[in-house]
């Protein structure tokens, strides 16, 4: 099978924000088993690119497909089958961090509070579990939302500077994280200004204002 | 293991349910606005009984409309802005779900309220 009918293909995809063409004809694929460094300067588009994959935001012109089908087609379906972490957290400071996994991550899929538990403990978090968000610090909260993209047991993941505000512990262990999922077979797009030290096949796209 | 409609809609009514009792000053300022404004009104204008009572439908409907606008601000707003709905609005539901599910957690925690006030 080849990689554009078995993982995520971006193709010809221009995208403009208000008089700026942001996306300029921009095509990728990434395959199962791949992760796809997004790197560039500010304000390239990069994030516009992560939420065009999401299909939060459509393109103008151009395709994103999934398994080789467009991503318009059944968004519901394809949505259920991705992991997304915005550069914000998106986590309520109203709810603990346990609670704020479980008003999500139980839309997509039935989980017990011991397997969300551990997820947090295997980012590192267990110790905020019952902590108001709004409590935790900028780098608990980036762990938080890690620990909730682990969860989704989704096989595209698509992070937005997943490293932001880690510790270099929490580099390691989201590195980790990206190997071990793409070692299963899963996709990973992500959009990151440092170096990835990733294991595992990886490919960087850099994109040029 | 794909969650179903009916289970999303109690998931998410649930979430908004919680976060409102969490923050129950959203659900009490527009209700003191709302007796502010239906005890100050004929207060203020010292009108005949028999004018209050023609005129008190009228009133109670603009001050219940009035203090619903302070609470609705609230419905989207937070959720957008801390990127809550962009998870939501990714959860594989479908937006008629997650949108049914918070306008009636908002109704059962303004307008129900208002109600019964």
């Amino acid at each position: 099978m080849n990689s554009a009918n078995d993982g995520l293909c971006v193709e010809k995809v221009h995208v403009w924000r208000g008089d700026r063409h942001v996306l300029k004809g921009l095509s990728f694929e990434v395959a199962r088993g791949e992760l796809l460094h997004v790197s560039g300067p500010n304000g390239v588009g990069k994030t516009t690119l992560l939420r065009v994959a999401t299909g939060l935001l459509r393109p103008e012109q151009g395709r994103v497909s999934w398994r080789g089908k467009p991503i318009a087609s059944a968004p519901e379906q394809y949505q259920s089958e991705l992991a997304y972490c915005s550069h914000e957290p998106a986590l309520k400071g109203d709810l603990s961090a346990l609670e704020n996994l479980k008003f999500t991550v139980r839309l997509k899929r039935r989980v017990d509070d011991d397997e969300l538990t551990a997820c947090l403990q295997r980012t590192g978090a267990a110790r905020c579990a019952e902590l108001p968000a709004r409590s935790l610090s900028a780098g608990q909260r980036r762990r938080v939302a890690m620990a909730r993209v682990l969860a989704m047991q989704a096989p595209l993941w698509l992070l937005d500077e997943p490293f932001t505000n880690l510790d270099a512990s929490g580099v390691d262990l989201v590195s980790g994280l990206l190997a071990e999922h793409i070692e299963r077979g899963g996709l990973a797009l992500v959009v990151a200004h440092n170096e990835l030290k990733v294991a595992g096949k990886s490919r960087r796209l850099a994109l040029q204002g | 293991m794909s969650v179903g409609t009916a289970e999303a809609l109690v998931l998410v009514l649930r979430r908004e349910l919680v976060l409102s009792f969490r923050r129950p000053e959203q659900i009490i300022q527009p209700l003191v606005f709302f007796l502010i404004v239906t005890t100050l009104f004929p207060l203020g204008l010292n009108l005949q009984i028999s004018l209050l009572r023609a005129m008190g439908p009228g009133v109670l409907w603009v001050a219940a409309l009035l203090s619903s606008l302070l609470s609705l601000d609230a419905l989207f707003r937070s959720d957008a802005d801390d990127g809550t709905l962009e998870q939501l609005a990714l959860a594989g539901q479908g937006l008629y779900v997650i949108v049914a599910a918070k306008t009636l957690a908002h109704w059962l925690v303004s307008g129900a309220a208002l109600v019964v006030v």
